[in-house]
Formats: C-alpha cells, structure tokens, sequence
C-alpha cells in the first residue's frame, strides 16, 4: 500500500484532530477541572479530627445561667445546646449563647494588659505586664483622693462577696453594681417592707396572672427557659399575661394583651390602677400588711383617675379599669417592672409605684405572688445590699476597677464616666475582649474568656428559690489571661492591705461547703438528669463532684408569711406631683436583645442575624412611622442625620409601621460594622435613665 | 428508607408561625451546624449566607395595631419538577429517592447561580468568597460537615452530616432503619418554642404529617407547583394570604397591604 503523505494529509490531520478534540471529554474535564481548582487554591480549613465527647457546663454570657450541653471534637468544642430537663434553663439556649464558645477566638480577643495613652483618635495602646498594671492601680488607691469601687454587674456569685470584702478593708472602698435592675420590683419591695436584705423572688410557676411594666419577659428576662415556658404559645398559656410597653417588643406580641403606654406614662398608669383598686373597688383583694402611709398614698392616686391620668400615660380609661378588675379578680398575680436591655431602667418612682400594687392586691409572701426565699448560705444580710453605681455621687471616684461578667443589659459609658474624678479618676477594666467599657478604660487586663475558667451561675432574677451552679471549662485555659479575683486582690495587696490572695476555685468550694453545711435543696445533675438531696450526701467532696459535672443545687422552698408592715413609697410618689402630658416632641428610644447591646462582644457567628438578614435591625439604622417619616421629609433607607443635644449621627432610615408615631427608635445594638453607637446620642439623666432623649431627624 | 423495599422517606416540616417569636436561634444553629462562615464585613442581606433565614413580615396595619410574624425561611425541598434542578447544568442538585431530601453538591457546580434565580424562595447562596473564620473558630468547625468553597451555590439540606450520623448508628445495630429521635435538624432542636416539627411525611402516623394534613395549614406559593415539603401553620388570616404573595427579602418589602 502506498503510503504517500502530502501535506494536505497533515492539515486534514490536524484539523480533524482539533475538530475531534472536541468531541472527547477533555476539554470538558479541563474546564471542570479548572473550576475545581479555581474554587480549592484558596485556604478551605480542614476540619478538625479527634475523639468525639460530650460535657456538660453553664453559660454566663449574662447572669441567666442556662446549661449547655457540649459536643467536643479532641479538646475544642463545636456545638453547644441547651440541656432540657434542667431545673434552671429548661433546655432553653439563646442565639447569642448558642455560639457561646466562639468567644475565646473573638478578633476583639486581648492578647496582654495594655495602658492607653491620650483620648480619642490620638490614644496610644502600648502593652504593659499583669504586675505593671497593678502597680499603676495600687498607686491610685495609695493616693487616697476620692473613692475606690469595685464594679460587678453580675452580683450575687462568690466572687461577688469576696469583691464586697476587699471593698470593705480600703477606706472609701466601694462595692457597686451597674446590674440590669431586673429585679427593680423586688428592690423596691424590699425598702417598702423595711428587709433590706430578704431575699425575694416570684412565684411564676402558681400565679393567675402577670403584669409586666415593660419587662421583657419573653426577650431575656432572668433565666430566659423559665418564662419562654410558662408563656409560651397564647393558646396553651395557664396565666394571663398582660405587657404595659410603648413599643411592640418581641415581648409585647405575644402577650395576652399589650397595653401601648405612652414613653414614660408607666408611673401614670400604674398609679391609675392603683386608683381604681383603691377609690373603686375597694376590698376585693385583702392583705394582712399594715401600710404605714395609706394616707399619704391615697391623696396621691386620688389625683390619677384613670381619665386624669390619660394624658400623660395614653390608655383609655376603659381599659385601665379592665386591667384593674382583672388583677383584683385573679386568686394570684404578680406585677412587675423592668429594664429594657438597651433602653436601660425606668425613673425610680415609676419601679415604686409598680411595685407598690403587689402591696395593694396583697401579693407579697403568697403562693402565686413574692415570694421570699431562704438566704443563700454564706450571703446572709449583705448580698441584696448592693450599692447601685447610679447612686454614687458624681465625680467621687478615684479608681474604678470593673469585674469582666455582664449584665447583659447595656451599661453606658457616659453613666460611669461622670462618676470619675475629672482629670484624676483612672478606669480598670477586666475583660475578655476589647468591649465597649474597656476600650474607654485607661488600663484592660485580659480575663478569661467564657468557658476558659472556673466560674459560678448566681440566682437568676426573680427565681422561687435559690441556685447555684459552676459553669465548667471546656476550652483549654489562656495563660495569657489574668483570674480577675486575683488581679483585685493583688492591687489591694500592693496598695497597703496585706491579704491573702485566693484562687476563684477556693472561693467557689467556700460556698459549696456553706451549701453543704445547711443540708437543704437538691442537686440536678444534667448528664443523668437525676436528682439528690444534699442531707443525703455524707461528705462535702461527694456534693463538689456533683456540682463539678455541672450539676446545679436548688434550694428547698420557704414557708411564706405576708409582712407585717409595709410603706407605699407615697413620698417619692408625691415628689413628682400630679398627672403631666407627653412631650409632643420626637423622642429618641434606644432598645435592644440582651447580651447583644451596646458595647458588648459577640460571636462572629452572629452576623446572620443583623448584617446577613432583617431579623434584627443593626446598630447604624432608625426606624420610624410613616407619618413621622412624612413630617421630617425623609423616606426609606435614606441616610439621615439624628441630632440631639449630645451631637448628630447619620443614619439609615427603616420605616416601619410597628413604631410608634413621633418617636426615633434605635437599637442599641452589638460592636458592629457601622460603629455608630446610639447611646453616645442619650441623654443620661442624674437618676441614670437614658430611655428617652428630645431628638430631631433631618435629611443628610 | 430502604428504597429496595419501597419504603421511601419524604423528610419535611411543619413550622408553626404563631409559635415562632423571632428569636433567632434556629439561625445561628443552622450557621453553627453547617459549618457555615460569620459574614464578611461587606456581606448584607444579598450577599450574606443564611441557609436558615427568619424574615419579620409586617400585617400593613398602624401602631398600635399592627402584627408581625415571623417567617423562617430555607429550601423548601421541592417535590415535583425541583426549579433548582432542572435548571441545573451540572446535576449539581439532586434529590435523594430515599429521603426526598434536595442535595447540592457543591463539587459539581460551576457556579453559574442558574439555581439561585429559579428558586421562588430565595432560598439559596452563593460563595463570593473563601469561606473563613477568624483565627482559631476554624478549630471549632463541625467535624462532619465540608466547609463549602469559594464559586458555588448551597442551601439547606435538612442537616446532611446528621442523617448520616444517625444511618451510621442504626447501620452500628445492624439496621437500616435510622430512629427518628436521632435524626433531628439543628433548628428544630434550637427552637425552643417547638415551633418546628420535623419527620417522615410518608408515615402518616407521625407528627409532622399529622399537622401537615391539619387545618390552617399551607405551603409558600404552592400555585407553583412544586409541592415543597414544608408546610406552615398559622391561624391568622393574613399570615396565609401572605404566603401566596410575592415573597420578597426584607420586612418593608414583605408589607401586607
């Protein structure tokens, strides 16, 4: 066969070649290739290998104490749960703890003491030792100008009364607290029954019916599992459950009945309710207490009929009286106020006279209403008696050293800074990650981040008895960071006042051995969800192991006895005067999730919830009424500018028709993108309220 | 399960939206879960990766009057004529006869986001970027679950890694039948309103297809079509009317009214 091979043969070759190329899978498999490895030359994190376990501890992102369970792969965990059946929790874990471990990464995460040098944009952060950064505070209380305080926004742990004794050896030594007032009501009823430090709780569980002044029950509150509970689902719900709120929380949409108040007509209401159960219908409810200034207290609310007392708090008196026949018919209720995460307490007077009408309807010491509890052993007489820093006078303070745990509730950096002596006072602050606080304070110690130390649950606001558990490490310990009971007892030793310096495990075994000593209440362990008495376990070693595994002792309940005697308030009540109209003005109303407001740390993680989605408004936005939106000229997600007498911010706007006409709201929210932090346009009234400011909206 | 003896599972849920209060947790359970990354600091609403997405949609009425329910908001695991799928060039969807669970794999897809335009629910997400954590988060990663890469769609899946944990538990006893309890979504054990019922619509007897035959409730956009496997519940008239409207992204768009 001839084999003749032009060069047309080549090119028929090579073109049939190209041609059939196409025709077999490789360029296509290239080009799938390509994008495979287009999608792989980045870093894709290998995941992580080893043995697989569970454990058991607490979070304490804030004082609610929920148990989590933990899925651990080798030393780390990777998901956390809440534990259901626990007596504390109830299997209850929010968004926020749910990503609870994450926060020993956090890219806010202190590396080593640092002292900040200068104010403003010109603060210089230069790293300093542990020791450096004692000696600088010590030197502060060897001065002795002014007062020393020690700041704990989670009251109640043993640490807090290892806190209050080192407080008491220095002279003007304070032990103060900037705690949510969560538990306004119970403060305020412990002053009406002359026990100032009788420990107090509600009787959730046996009650017909609640009235909340604003407490966002359902968004929160206490040991968040044990109302979500209760409450939850109107259908299925036991109690009648009516929300006093101006704006329509998550808390207000799912009660019962939501009572849209007026901002700041909570007094008003409370007092015409008062009135109607006073003037109206006398004697349906009766308590054994003797109110020692009935008098005084009936010549006020004799001037807060519910139509006089419409103006300043917007209820129709219908209404009023509805709510009013309501609690005097109901065999048990509770009524309470309380905070708003970002919003902050209400004025004084208003918690007195919400907490006044348990008096009235002889809610206190009854099954169903307050309840009294017994004394946390080892906390006898001074753990309720916790100074609030809003009561210490301004420009008093020296040296403010500032425990790392949080209320959870916003805490604004305007509310301690007036407390300072101007040019002198110096803020130190523990803390896990450059929060809020600490980025103001002139020295930050890093603190073990949670579930990096040994710490304990305290009493959850509210709680029918008392609790105590130990939020166990899952994570391997930062030898970076500093055991803040240490860290304050070190300065206090530096500065004069020779003590020992204990380690927060001793201080936590001091009170299982208390616990242990009383032989009361019962001990939940999660992993089993098995009970025991204390009076069963022999020795104290067996209880510690118990609580070690993450168990949680609960209290027995006490034997309830209505107080004797029992004062209204009725003076602070009058200070005020009579019934007063709303501002018409535009009012600026700060709000926000607990342990998610201003100023604090969260999880990465936690971005879907905010940036990613609409779920939560994000710091940076003001929402308004349509009709308010109209009158400033401004319309939907235009930059505006919001001024009030504390400066401008720019803002996007978010009209909603949920909210209130004539008011600004603006979430107080987390440590975000935007960096606008509303609470720097507040107002932060003496009494340390900031939940209303005279505000103004204009075009950018 | 076990297709060669016609016993095929059709995974669904039934979400309950008078229950749902909003909270959020179901999000950060799904993200925690999947492995999915905290956004970039440029990610938003479009851009951000929430296989899990909870919308506040408003009733159009006044303060004070004015309702809100929350709507969670994920792939609703389309039965009949999946858009995501047949839109698909790469069969980089499927949907598993066994369990009637729509998968993406993400090794096959070229990241066209064909898919992401055809699905009415908005339900899935593209990789703009490489997946990343901030420095020591990437030690916290679920064990089971691939991080998904830079160019490709995902979306929900109904927790794959736990259906295979639970196949490989009752495979362990020497079943080829998992147990309910073991093969629960991250969201569903999160919500502790029980708002979300999640099981075997197949099995009549169960939970979730009792509610899912029950009254008031419905599907999203069910003139479509597609049959999705979650269904919803609500007794407010308006919550229903809503879910045959356009369903749209952020609350002031989801205004009724």
């Amino acid at each position: 066969m001839p084999t003749h091979l032009t060069r047309r043969d080549i090119l028929k070759l090579v073109g049939g070649s190209a041609v059939g190329f196409f025709f077999t899978p490789v360029p296509w498999k290239l080009l799938d290739d390509t994008s495979i490895w287009t999608q792989n030359w980045s870093k894709i994190p290998p995941l992580p290998r080893g043995e697989r376990t569970t454990r058991y501890s607490a979070c304490t992102l804030c004082p609610g104490g929920c148990a989590v369970r933990a899925q651990l792969v080798g030393p780390m965990p990777y998901s956390l749960r809440g534990v259901s059946g626990h007596p504390v929790s109830r299997g209850f874990l929010c968004a926020v703890g749910l990503a609870g471990h994450h926060m020993a990464f956090h890219p806010l995460r202190l590396a080593s003491p640092v002292r900040v040098d200068g104010a403003g944009d010109e603060a210089k952060v230069v790293p300093i030792s542990a020791d450096a950064a004692m000696r600088m505070a010590a030197a502060k209380i060897r001065e002795g100008n002014g007062s020393v305080a020690l700041l704990d926004c989670q009251p109640g742990r043993a640490v807090s009364a290892y806190y209050e004794d080192l407080a008491r050896m220095i002279e003007n030594g304070l032990y103060v607290t900037a705690a949510s007032r969560e538990d306004s009501t119970l403060q305020a009823l412990r002053s009406m029954i002359g026990e100032e430090s009788a420990p107090l709780g509600f009787d959730f569980e046996n009650t017909s019916m609640i009235l909340s002044f604003g407490a966002p029950l359902l968004d929160g509150w206490g040991s968040p599992g044990r109302l979500e509970r209760l409450l939850k689902g109107k259908p299925d719900r036991s109690v009648r459950f009516v929300q006093v709120e101006h704006r329509q929380s998550r808390t207000a949409l799912q009660a019962d009945l939501w009572v849209p108040v007026n901002p700041g007509g909570e007094r008003a209401l409370a007092l015409s309710i008062a009135h109607v159960l006073l003037m109206e219908r006398p004697g349906r409810r009766t308590s054994a207490t003797t109110i020692a200034d009935m008098a005084s207290y009936k010549e006020t609310v004799a001037r807060y009929t519910p139509e006089a007392a419409r103006a300043e708090s917007g209820i129709e008196p219908a209404l009023v009286r509805q709510v009013a026949e309501e609690l005097s018919i109901a065999p048990a209720s509770i009524v309470l106020s309380g905070p708003d995460a970002g919003g902050g307490p209400m004025e004084r007077d208003t918690e007195y006279a919400v907490a006044g009408l348990n008096l009235l309807l002889g809610n206190v010491g009854k099954k169903g209403g307050v309840v009294f509890l017994h004394e946390m052993p080892g906390t006898a007489g001074r753990s309720h008696v916790v100074r609030d820093i809003r009561d210490v006078p301004d420009h008093s303070l020296n040296l403010l050293i500032i425990d790392p745990a949080s209320s959870g509730y916003a805490v604004p950096w305007k509310s301690l800074e007036r407390k300072l002596c101007p040019g002198t006072g110096m803020v130190v602050s523990l803390a896990a990650t450059m929060d809020e606080i600490a980025a103001h304070a002139d020295i930050v110690v890093p603190a073990p981040a949670p579930y990096e130390s040994l710490q304990d649950v305290p009493t959850q606001t509210g709680a029918s008895a008392a609790t105590f558990g130990l939020s166990t490490p899952l994570l391997p310990a930062d030898k970076r960071s500093v055991d803040p009971a240490s860290f304050v007892a070190g300065v206090i030793r530096l500065a004069g006042f020779p003590l020992p310096v204990p380690q927060c495990d001793d201080l936590l075994k001091e009170r299982g051995r208390m616990i242990h000593a009383e032989r009361r209440g019962t001990i939940y362990q999660p992993a089993d969800g098995s009970t025991v008495r204390v009076a069963e376990l022999a020795q104290f070693d067996e209880l510690w192991t118990k609580l070690a595994g993450a168990g949680v002792w609960v209290d027995d309940p006490k034997e309830q006895h209505e107080p004797a005697e029992a004062s209204l308030g009725a003076s602070m009540l009058q200070s005020r005067g009579g019934p007063r109209r709303a501002d018409p003005g535009l009012l600026l109303i700060p709000y926000g999730y607990k342990r998610a407001v201003s100023g604090a740390a969260i999880s990465p993680i936690l971005s879907k919830l905010s940036q990613e989605s609409a779920l939560r408004p994000g710091a940076g936005t003001v929402a308004l009424h349509p009709v308010t939106a109209a009158l400033s000229g401004v319309v939907d997600a235009e930059c505006v500018l919001l001024d009030t007498t504390n400066g401008t911010m720019k803002l996007a706007v978010r009209i909603d028709r949920s909210v209130r006409p004539g008011v600004a709201e603006a979430v107080a929210g987390p440590i975000g993108r935007h960096g606008a932090d509303i609470m720097d346009l507040c107002d932060v009234r003496e009494d340390g309220t900031w939940r209303m400011t005279n505000a103004n909206v204009r075009k950018a | 399960m076990d297709s060669e003896h016609g016993k095929n599972a059709r995974f669904g849920m039934v979400i309950d939206l008078d229950r749902c209060d909003g909270c959020g947790a179901c999000m950060i359970a799904c993200a925690v879960e999947n492995n999915v990354p905290p956004g970039h600091a440029s990610a938003t609403e479009r851009t951000g990766i929430t296989w899990m997405r909870v919308a506040a949609v408003e009733s159009g009425q006044e303060y004070p009057a004015a309702d809100v329910a929350f709507v969670p908001m994920f792939c609703q695991q389309c039965e009949n004529e999946t858009p995501c799928i047949s839109v698909c060039p790469q069969n980089a969807v499927e949907i598993d006869p066994a369990t009637g669970i729509v998968g993406q794999i993400p090794q096959r897809c070229l990241g066209c986001r064909y898919c992401m335009t055809a699905c009415p629910y908005h339900a899935r997400y593209f990789n703009w970027r490489d997946p990343a954590w901030p420095e020591g988060m990437d030690r916290q990663l679920n064990p089971d679950v691939s991080p998904r890469m830079r160019g490709v769609a995902e979306k929900c899946n109904f927790c794959h890694g736990r259906l295979h944990a639970a196949k490989a538990k009752a495979a362990a006893k020497g079943s080829r039948e998992i147990d309910p309890a073991d093969y629960v979504p991250a969201c569903v054990e999160s919500c502790f309103q029980n708002a979300i019922v999640f099981g075997d619509l197949n099995d009549h007897e169960s939970e979730v297809a009792k509610l899912a035959r029950g009254a008031d409730t419905f599907r999203f956009l069910s003139r479509l079509g597609s049959e999705p496997k979650v269904y919803f519940h609500s007794t407010r008239p308006w919550v229903k009317e809503m879910a045959e409207s356009t369903l749209t992204r952020s609350k002031k768009e989801n205004g009724h009214g």
